[in-house]
């Protein structure tokens, strides 16, 4: 058994060594890789003059109002024709149902109105019924 | 003291910090380069953490009160953040602190920036089966040739249990070489 002693004899070196210049470019490259300091940031409309804040605002204001205005468009209504044709394509209401719900006065108005069923209109709507009269 | 006081000084004054900050990097290098390296073991990594401690040491001089000197209070951040590192590498491999040592010093004999002989290898490898604790002290007093005082500082520990830890440490690495 050898009866090494690390106190018997000169500090043994840890052997590690560094690249060769490495501690030459060292203080450059930590000096760049720090944080970089607080600057105080001064806000840019802190420099504006009141009239460009002023100008700016009404030049906003008045596009909205256009962009507003362009989109109040007018609402398209329908003519008599197509309430005539909706009624009559879509509706489920029964000439006896509108019957209960009109008056005399009414009825009398309806006939005395221009809307006017003449006979051709008549025919062709009972041959698309498939009317039989004598059922 | 008074020179550490003005130094201090300096570094916390805006005109003159990048001045002094160099001069503090350029004085730490290599003390703090020998001390990093004999923890993670590998130049590059060392290398990460030596910028990495002169960062942290720049951001927390504003924090600095003086209660100790600045040579300790820079090898504490040194040493946690050396310790840090190599936590994190095991953690990262999923191994042990142990295991990342152990790797390390295996690949010592082809690495090119060690050029120990056979007793240096040996004497790495003893150090190696030593506590956590323990090797930091033995470190720090056999390579770095730090005093106690220092040591004590630095690891917030009494001189009176470093220098029994010291001593276990000898008795240790020199029965791990004479059986080895």
């Amino acid at each position: 058994m050898n009866d090494f002693k690390l106190d018997s004899r000169p500090n043994i070196k840890s052997g590690f060594i560094a690249p060769d210049g490495y501690f030459d470019g060292l203080t450059d490259k930590v000096m760049l890789s720090l944080p970089l300091k607080e600057v105080k940031v001064v806000p840019l409309y802190k420099r504006r003059p009141v009239w460009v804040t002023s100008a700016a605002a009404a030049f906003v204001l008045s596009f909205s109002l256009l962009i507003t205005k362009k989109e109040a468009v007018k609402p398209v209504m329908p003519d008599n024709k197509a309430i005539e044709k909706y009624v009559v394509s879509n509706s489920n209401i029964s000439s006896y149902d509108l019957l209960q719900n009109l008056s005399e006065k009414d009825l009398r108005e309806l006939q005395e109105s221009a809307i006017t069923v003449d006979d051709e209109s008549i025919e062709n709507y009972l041959s698309n019924e498939d009317v039989h009269l004598y059922q | 003291m008074q020179d550490e006081k003005a130094f201090i000084a300096l570094l916390l004054n805006t005109k003159t910090q990048d001045t002094a900050f160099r001069q503090l990097v350029s004085q730490y290098s290599r003390p703090l380069y020998n001390h990093i390296r004999n923890i993670v073991v590998d130049h590059d990594d060392t290398d990460d953490v030596l910028q990495n401690t002169f960062i942290k040491v720049f951001q927390n001089l504003k924090n600095f009160k003086g209660e100790s000197k600045l040579f300790s209070w820079i090898y504490r951040i040194a040493t946690n953040e050396a310790l840090t590192f190599v936590s994190s590498k095991a953690k990262k491999g999923n191994i042990t602190n142990e295991e990342v040592q152990q790797k390390a010093l295996k690949n010592l004999e082809a690495d090119e920036y060690f050029e120990g002989d056979e007793m240096q290898i040996k004497l790495q490898q003893a150090i190696a089966s030593l506590p956590e604790k323990q090797q930091l002290v033995f470190k720090m007093k056999y390579f770095e040739d730090l005093k106690y005082e220092d040591i004590s500082e630095i690891l917030g520990t009494s001189v009176g249990a470093l220098k029994a830890s010291y001593h276990h440490a000898v008795k240790k690495i020199e029965d791990f070489i004479n059986t080895h």
